[in-house]
C-alpha cells in the first residue's frame, strides 16, 4: 500500500511539473516576500545615507536596491530616474555628455521596470515621455545629443505607445496637444515635411477630442500654422502667437 | 604552556576552524549577489558604496563566528561549562584566561577577514587609491542670504586638496534665481566653474588644482537661495592619493573592534549567565553594530567602498 502511495505521489509530482514547469518568476517573488521587510528598514536607511553624504550615483544605485524589492511601485521608478538625470554633482567637463549618458540609463531602466507595472504601466510611460524635456531644460547642450526631433520625438514615442496601450479619450489628447511641440522640434532639425505630417495628423486627431469646443479653436490654429508652412505666408498669425500652446513654433514662423 | 598551547592558541585554531567555513561561504554568497544585484549607471567606474550589504555579510560573519566560538571554547568563558572547575585551578589571573581566548578569538578574526576585506573591496569596485576627506569648520552662524555675504571655514588639520564637496541647506527662495558661490583660499579663487543651488542637500563638487588649503572664504555672488552651511555640509578632499588596501586592513581593525566591545560583554554576563543568554547576547551585540549602525563600523565600510581614508 505505501509503495502504491509512494508511486502516485512521484507520478502525479511528475505530472504537475510536466504541466507546469517551475519558473523562475514566482520562486522570485516568493523569495522577495521574505526577503522585504528584512531588507527594506536597512535599504533605505542606506538611501538616507546616500543623500546625506554621498553622491547621485550611490543615491541612484541604492533607489535601484529598494525598487528591486518594489518593482511594481512606478512612482518611485520615475523619482528616482528623475533625480539620478537632473543631479549634475560635478559642473566641469562635458555635463551635457554626461547627463545625456544618464537620460539613457534612466529611460532604459523605466523601461525595464514596465514588465512589472501592470495597469500603471501608463504612469512609466508618462515619466518617460517628460524626462528628456525636463532634462533638456535643465542641461544647455543636451538637446543637440538626441536623436533628430529631440526631446519632444522622444516623447511622442512614449505618448504614443501609451496611447496604444491604453486607449483612452485622456491619454490621447496628451498626446494631440503635444504636437505642436513635436513639429517645431522637428522643423528645428530641418525636417519640415515631418512637421508638416504632424500637424496634418494633429488636425484630422482633433475631431476626437471630448471638448469640441476647445479642439475647433485648437484645430483652427493648426490649419493656420499648416497653411503658413505650406507656403501661404498671407495668413493671419496673430491668434497663433497669442495662444501659448504653439509657442515652441514661433521662431519657425517669421 | 607555550601560546600556541594556551587559550590563544586552542581559541584561534578553533575558531579557524569552525567559522572559516562559514565565511568563506558568506563570501561566495556576497560576491554571487552583488553581481546578480549590481546596479545600472551610466558612465565608467561603479557605485560600490552600494554595495556595503555583501561587503558587511563575510566580515559579519566571521565576526560572530569567532565571537560564539570563543564562548564556547574556553569552559570558564560562561556559567556551567564541563571543565570549567579544572580550568580555574590552572588558569589563577584575574580574567581566568578569558583575556588570551578573546586575542585568540580576535586574532582569528582579523586573519579571516584580512584577505576577505582585500579581495572584495576590490571586486566591489571600491576605488583604488582613497582620500582624506576633512570636515571644514563654518562660523556661529553658517548662513548666506544676500548677495556679498561671506562665510570663512577653517580646515582643521589643513592639508592639500584637490576638490571641496558643498552640500548646504536651502531655505525659501526670495527670489527667481539659484544662488551662485564663489570660493576663494588666501584670496585666490579655486575654480571658474559655476557654483550653483537652488535645492536643499545638493551636492556639487567642485574640483581644482591640488594646493595646500587651511581656510576657505564662500562667497554669494547672485542669486535668492538662502543656503546654510551646518556640519559636514563643506568637506575637502585631499589630494595624496591613499592605497585601497590600507583602508580595508584598517576596515578589519574596526570589525575586530565590534567583537572587543561584544567579548567584553559576553565575559562579563557570562559570570552569571549560561550558554544560550551569552550566544543570544552575542549575536546581538553584534546585530546592533553591523547591520544597526550603532558604532563605528558601518561608517567605515561606507567610506572604503567610497575611496575616503579611515583615519
Amino acid at each position: 500500500m505505501s509503495t502504491l502511495r509512494a508511486t502516485c505521489t512521484l507520478a502525479l509530482s511528475a505530472a504537475a511539473l510536466a504541466v507546469l514547469p517551475p519558473s523562475a518568476a514566482p520562486a522570485r517573488e516568493l523569495a522577495s516576500w521574505f526577503v522585504r521587510p528584512a531588507r527594506l528598514p536597512f535599504a533605505w536607511q542606506a538611501l538616507e545615507a546616500a543623500q546625506d553624504s554621498g553622491d547621485g550615483r550611490e543615491a541612484f544605485a541604492r533607489g535601484q536596491q529598494i525598487l528591486d524589492l518594489l518593482p511594481s511601485w512606478t512612482l518611485g521608478h520615475a523619482a528616482f530616474a528623475y533625480r539620478y538625470v537632473l543631479t549634475q554633482d560635478v559642473r566641469d567637463g562635458d555635463v551635457a555628455a554626461q547627463a545625456h549618458q544618464r537620460l539613457l540609463v534612466a529611460l532604459a531602466w523605466l523601461e525595464q521596470a514596465r514588465e512589472h507595472a501592470g495597469e500603471r504601466d501608463y504612469e512609466l510611460l508618462h515619466s518617460a515621455a517628460f524626462l528628456p524635456r525636463t532634462a533638456c531644460r535643465q542641461f544647455d547642450g543636451l538637446e543637440a545629443l538626441l536623436p533628430p526631433g529631440g526631446a519632444a520625438a522622444m516623447a511622442d514615442a512614449y505618448f504614443a505607445e501609451a496611447e496604444r496601450r491604453f486607449p483612452d479619450p485622456a491619454i490621447e489628447e496628451q498626446r494631440l496637444f503635444h504636437f505642436p511641440t513635436l513639429a517645431a522640434a522637428l522643423l528645428d532639425a530641418g525636417r519640415q515635411q515631418a512637421a508638416i505630417d504632424v500637424l496634418q495628423d494633429a488636425a484630422e486627431r482633433a475631431g476626437r477630442a471630448r471638448d469640441q469646443e476647445l479642439a475647433s479653436e485648437w484645430l483652427r490654429r493648426v490649419e493656420e500654422v499648416l497653411g503658413w508652412l505650406s507656403g501661404d505666408t498671407t495668413i493671419d498669425l496673430s491668434a497663433v502667437r497669442d495662444d501659448p500652446r504653439f509657442a515652441a513654433l514661433l521662431p519657425h514662423l517669421r | 604552556m607555550s601560546v600556541w598551547r594556551g587559550p590563544f592558541g586552542v581559541t584561534w585554531r578553533q575558531c579557524m576552524r569552525a567559522s572559516a567555513l562559514p565565511t568563506a561561504a558568506a563570501a561566495l554568497l556576497a560576491a554571487v549577489g552583488h553581481a546578480w544585484d549590481a546596479p545600472v549607471l551610466a558612465g565608467d567606474g561603479a557605485a560600490a558604496a552600494a554595495a556595503t550589504p555583501w561587503l558587511t555579510l563575510p566580515l559579519f560573519v566571521a565576526a560572530v563566528g569567532c565571537c560564539l566560538v570563543a564562548a564556547r571554547t574556553w569552559p570558564t568563558f560562561v556559567r556551567g561549562q564541563e571543565g570549567a572547575d579544572a580550568v580555574r585551578r590552572i588558569a589563577r589571573g584575574p580574567l581566568g584566561g578569558r583575556g588570551a581566548v578573546a586575542a585568540g578569538a580576535l586574532t582569528a578574526q582579523l586573519t579571516l577577514s584580512l584577505p576577505l576585506a582585500l579581495a572584495l573591496a576590490g571586486w566591489f569596485g571600491a576605488p583604488p587609491e582613497a582620500q582624506r576627506h576633512v570636515e571644514a569648520e563654518g562660523p556661529a552662524t553658517p548662513i548666506v542670504d544676500s548677495v556679498g555675504a561671506q562665510l570663512l571655514f577653517v580646515v582643521r588639520p589643513s592639508l592639500r586638496a584637490q576638490s571641496v564637496w558643498l552640500r548646504p541647506r536651502a531655505s525659501l527662495p526670495q527670489g527667481p534665481d539659484p544662488t551662485q558661490l564663489s570660493l576663494t583660499s588666501g584670496g585666490v579663487e579655486l575654480t571658474d566653474a559655476p557654483i550653483s543651488f537652488e535645492e536643499s542637500r545638493e551636492l556639487v563638487k567642485v574640483p581644482f588644482a591640488p594646493r595646500e588649503l587651511a581656510a576657505l572664504q564662500v562667497t554669494q555672488t547672485a542669486g535668492h537661495v538662502p543656503l546654510l552651511f551646518g556640519p559636514g555640509s563643506v568637506v575637502v578632499v585631499g589630494a595624496a592619493p591613499l592605497p585601497r588596501w590600507g583602508n580595508a586592513a584598517l576596515l578589519t581593525l574596526y570589525a575586530a573592534a565590534t567583537s572587543v566591545g561584544t567579548l567584553i560583554l559576553a565575559a562579563a554576563l557570562g559570570l552569571g549567565a549560561g550558554w544560550s543568554t551569552v550566544a543570544a547576547a552575542v549575536v546581538a551585540a553584534q546585530f546592533v553594530q553591523w547591520i544597526g549602525g550603532i558604532g563605528p563600523v558601518d561608517e567605515a565600510l561606507l567610506d572604503v567602498l567610497r575611496g575616503r581614508w579611515l583615519l
